[in-house]
């Protein structure tokens, strides 16, 4: 079984803030991760890796930087991984990205599963996956909260705000999984330093028979942005202890965030 | 006729011809013994041996004071009055005992024949007079252990099976000796029988007619008990009267109490070496020899167990029981007779017989549990406490870094080491508004005040804890009042101290790498800081990254300016009546810096400074040491409770002083869920002088002025 994962290389989104003076977003100069879905994806890999035999290969999109990311995702206990390298300052949607996606997956193939975090911590579209499947003409299901595969198979739970969906299918496919789906190992620094950087091959476009115009023509482009005002309730609540909790209470009741 | 002592009466000529060669019978039984013991180690002899003579010639002299005070002199030992008393009774005995046995041994097989006599009239008579004490303290010792063992039962105290035996071997030992004595004054009556004042007592039971023929069969059993308490010594309790010298000469010298081990360099490692280094311990098999006879020198006394927090609040942890666990798991390897010696310890050495039940860890065998290692608040109440100088909490951290290897870690540990990664802090607070709030209220960066004398590192928690930014203001309103020139770094970050403590060393070097390149260019200049923590790895383990930084705690810093009248300070608060101040371990213990924090708050306007009875170096962790602020362990009772409860009990304060951010953070959460608020105010002693200050009392202008050199 060939487990193939997508790993973005992101900004720290919680790093990314407006500048006091110049009321602008500041995005550039920050730490820079692994997309935390992603990792989920991985550990979904690795785990299925540990009990099928599977081989897992790692493909991203991104700087020279982004290496550091696979470095750790292959530290994860992944196989290998697969980086399309592109320039720091170079802005790419989601229709490009699953352009370039799906031509890597093809020169891996034969692949049996492929794994998606649900959504990237910058973009936050979560489109990729789906637009992956699609170019690749694929069966999708996002969202996966629980996965069990097997040769030629796989049954999954898709987890939407109130309701869980028990799916089945046959191999190849595409997943999109959620954060609830585990809890994603930390390897140390050292076994993340040992990963040899030959178990991290970089192509170029022309590697995956792509023309450089495939990075040049996005089809939705960002004008601006503003920072959306949040109304908050501020209630204050008034009265002894025992009686601002049962308040407390009756307030998170009609909230529904108690069950 | 000179008084002398009368040697074997009514004892055949022969018996004292047989004593030597019976010896020998004996020591070659305790020779093998210790030969055992010590393949368990692993030792290589030549190195070892290499090791010693080097350790020898350059810290010789540190580490016999190490064995005189700490063995010799039993400095731990007397840290429990009653142990301490009837340790001292058998030690001091037998040592005097055994050196009296020796001096009557040259007296009679050497001296005498060439016609000496050093045992006699005076000199006799003090010999006599001191065996005598000796061996009355020393069979009230054993007395005053059994009593312990049997009735008292403490439950630090575990009777293994040897415990009690060797013990009444010793209380034989010497009740045995008095009677030979009294049975010799029975029969043969001297003049200066008074100065044997024990055996004489005996002597007034003993019929005089029973003694030619009682005294020969005592005498033997004597004998061959005396021979057996010394061949059994590598077998029972009694190893430690060599393990626990030995280990204390053996011990590293030099080392802070508070610098924790580095076990590689990421900085000294070739980048294409593929081994991963040897991260922690998984078994004893991972241990030098060194470490291993440093288990072994455990006497499973339990003074650890008892001052453990972890333990007394009903963690799985006991600090006791975790190296009694290492040890016991310590194997010697086959041997099958004929083996040649080489053979056998090369054996020890040999990846084959090693690798039996390979990849199994301390936690699989079940000898502890994983919640044991992260239980450990590495206060360092133990090792404090330990009289065989046993490094504790180095074990718990070694197998911590094992748990890491492995990825067997809690999730809080997971998302707290990726938020120092990427936040700069455990907070997972952005990095950005660390020194925002302070830059804004115009504190200056180092870069916009290059003179400062001092640069105050604030720490992760009192740049984000909401209650240690208190803290920090009042620092800053002590600092601007006495006009320290100081500033802060904007772009500081966490000191790393919760990682390494932790057990990822790897995170850590690489943080601890990117902070010295940081402060590097401000060497020269004075580290501030509230937090012990922060404290200790500025001063201590960046050292290993070629860093050496002038580190202050602010309590040092605040006394001294009190000593130099530059805080003027007024009466603020009636209630300020009684504080009692908690020893942080990071800042007591491991700094011994005890005095300064004491002085400061004696010099708080009407203030009186009360002590609770865990203070000092037996002071009581908080329960946030060790990374334990930032994930939970089961446990029966809250850490930050039992030691607030025993504080209120023994001191009786008004308000509680802290010199720890951690600490801080637990008592306050503490005294809330203890419904204690309105009894006790938990205050950093920088609240307590900042809240004295004149210049912001404009309304209280009727309190006395004091200046704190008055």
């Amino acid at each position: 079984m060939h487990i193939v994962v997508c790993v973005k290389h992101v900004v720290d989104s919680t790093e990314i803030h407006v500048d006091k003076k110049t009321n602008e977003l500041v995005l550039r100069g920050l730490s820079t991760k692994i997309n935390d879905y992603d990792k989920n994806a991985v550990e979904e890999a690795v785990k299925l890796k540990k009990e099928l035999g599977a081989t897992v290969s790692l493909i991203s999109i991104g700087p020279r930087d982004a290496v550091k990311t696979l470095k750790e995702a292959v530290a994860m206990g992944a196989d290998q991984a697969y980086l399309l390298q592109v320039s720091p300052r170079q802005q790419l949607d989601t229709a490009q990205v699953s352009l370039i996606l799906s031509k890597m997956v093809e020169k891996l193939e034969p692949v049996d599963l492929i794994l998606c975090g649900e959504v990237s911590e910058d973009g936050y579209n979560s489109q990729t996956g789906a637009r992956l499947a699609a170019r690749l003409g694929l069966p999708e299901v996002s969202y996966v909260t629980s996965l069990t595969a097997a040769e030629g198979s796989f049954e999954a739970v898709s987890t939407l705000e109130d309701t869980a969906e028990t799916v089945k299918g046959a191999t190849p496919a595409l997943l999109t999984v959620s954060s609830a789906i585990n809890v994603p190992r930390l390897p140390t620094a050292i076994q993340i330093m040992k990963v040899r950087s030959d178990r991290i091959k970089q192509w170029k476009l022309k590697d995956l028979g792509l023309e450089d115009s495939a990075l040049e023509t996005p089809s939705v482009t960002m004008l601006g942005y503003e920072i959306p005002e949040q109304e908050r309730k501020n209630i204050m609540i008034e009265g002894t202890p025992a009686e601002a909790a049962k308040t407390l209470v009756k307030y998170l009741e009609e909230e529904k965030v108690m069950n | 006729m000179d008084a002398v002592r009368e040697f074997l009466p009514f004892m055949p000529k022969a018996a004292g011809a047989v004593i030597y060669p019976l010896s020998l019978v004996f020591l070659g039984v305790m020779a093998y013994g210790f030969y055992r013991r010590f393949l368990r180690y692993g030792i290589r002899p030549q190195a070892a041996l290499a090791e010693l003579v080097a350790d020898a010639k350059e810290t010789g002299v540190a580490r016999l004071r190490n064995v005189v005070s700490l063995g010799l002199l039993h400095k731990k030992i007397t840290r429990r009055p009653f142990a301490g008393a009837f340790h001292w009774f058998i030690y001091g005995g037998m040592l005097l005992l055994t050196l009296g046995t020796m001096t009557v041994a040259l007296q009679q097989d050497l001296l005498s024949h060439i016609g000496v006599t050093v045992l006699k009239n005076g000199t006799y008579f003090f010999f006599e007079f001191a065996l005598d004490t000796a061996a009355l303290f020393f069979v009230a010792g054993c007395l005053m252990a059994l009593g312990r063992r049997l009735l008292a039962k403490p439950d630090s105290l575990e009777n293994t099976r040897d415990a009690v035996p060797v013990l009444l071997l010793l209380l034989f030992l010497g009740v045995s000796g008095l009677l030979l004595e009294g049975m010799r004054l029975a029969a043969h009556p001297v003049a200066w029988g008074g100065y044997s004042y024990v055996g004489s007592i005996f002597a007034a039971f003993v019929p005089a007619a029973a003694v030619p023929s009682a005294y020969p069969v005592l005498w033997w059993v004597h004998l061959f008990a005396a021979l057996t308490m010394l061949a059994i010594v590598p077998f029972t309790k009694l190893f430690h009267i060599v393990a626990i010298p030995v280990h204390l000469f053996l011990e590293t010298i030099g080392v802070p109490k508070a610098k924790l081990s580095m076990p590689f360099n990421l900085m000294e490692m070739a980048e294409d070496d593929d081994a991963e280094p040897q991260m922690g311990i998984a078994t004893v098999k991972d241990l030098d020899w060194k470490r291993c006879l440093e288990l072994d020198a455990c006497i499973n006394c339990g003074r650890c167990e008892r001052v453990c927090p972890a333990h007394v609040a009903g963690r799985e942890l006991s600090p006791r029981l975790l190296v009694q666990g290492l040890k016991k798991t310590l194997q010697a390897p086959p041997v099958s007779l004929g083996m040649k010696r080489a053979e056998a310890s090369d054996l020890v050495l040999d990846e084959d017989s090693v690798e039996e039940g390979e990849g199994a860890d301390v936690f699989t065998d079940g000898v502890i549990t994983e919640n044991a290692a992260w239980s450990c608040l590495n206060c360092g109440a133990c090792m404090e406490e330990c009289p065989a100088s046993i490094h504790h909490v180095e074990y718990t951290l070694d197998l911590r870094r094992h748990l890491f290897s492995k990825g067997e870690i809690m999730d809080k540990q997971a998302a707290l080491l990726s938020a120092v990664e990427r936040n700069g802090n455990p907070y997972a607070m952005p990095s950005y508004e660390r020194m925002e709030w302070l830059l804004d209220d115009g504190i200056p960066d180092i870069e916009d005040n290059p003179d400062a004398d001092y640069i105050f590192w604030v720490g992760c928690a009192g740049a984000y804890g909401q209650r240690n930014q208190e803290v920090t203001r009042a620092i800053i309103r002590v600092l601007q009042a006495a006009g320290v020139n100081f500033a802060i770094l904007a772009e500081e970050k966490c000191c790393g101290e919760v990682v390494k403590r932790l057990g990822e060393e790897g995170r850590f070097q690489l943080l601890a790498m990117e902070n010295v390149q940081y402060l590097e260019p401000y060497a020269d200049k004075t580290f501030l800081t509230a937090c012990p923590h922060c404290y200790n790895t500025l001063l201590h383990e960046y050292k290993d990254f070629g860093l050496d930084l002038k580190v202050i705690h602010h309590t040092e810093l605040f006394a001294q300016l009190m000593k130099e009248g530059k805080l003027a300070l007024n009466a603020h608060d009636a209630k300020l009546a009684h504080i009692a101040y908690h020893d942080p371990c990071n800042l007591g213990r491991m700094n011994g810096i005890y005095d300064a924090p004491r002085t400061v708050i004696q010099d708080v306007p009407g203030a009186a400074l009360v002590e609770p009875e865990k203070c000092r170096d037996m002071s009581f962790c908080c329960g946030a040491g060790g990374g334990n602020a930032w994930f939970n362990v089961p446990e029966k009772e809250k850490i930050s409770s039992l030691r607030l409860r025993e504080i209120c009990e023994s001191a009786h304060p008004d308000v509680l002083a802290v010199a720890c951010p951690y600490c801080l953070a637990m008592f306050d959460d503490a005294v809330k869920t203890e419904g204690m608020e309105k009894e006790l105010a938990v205050k950093d002693i920088a609240e307590l002088i900042a809240d004295c200050l004149s210049a912001d009392k404009t309304e209280e202008s009727d309190g006395e002025m004091l200046t704190a050199s008055s």
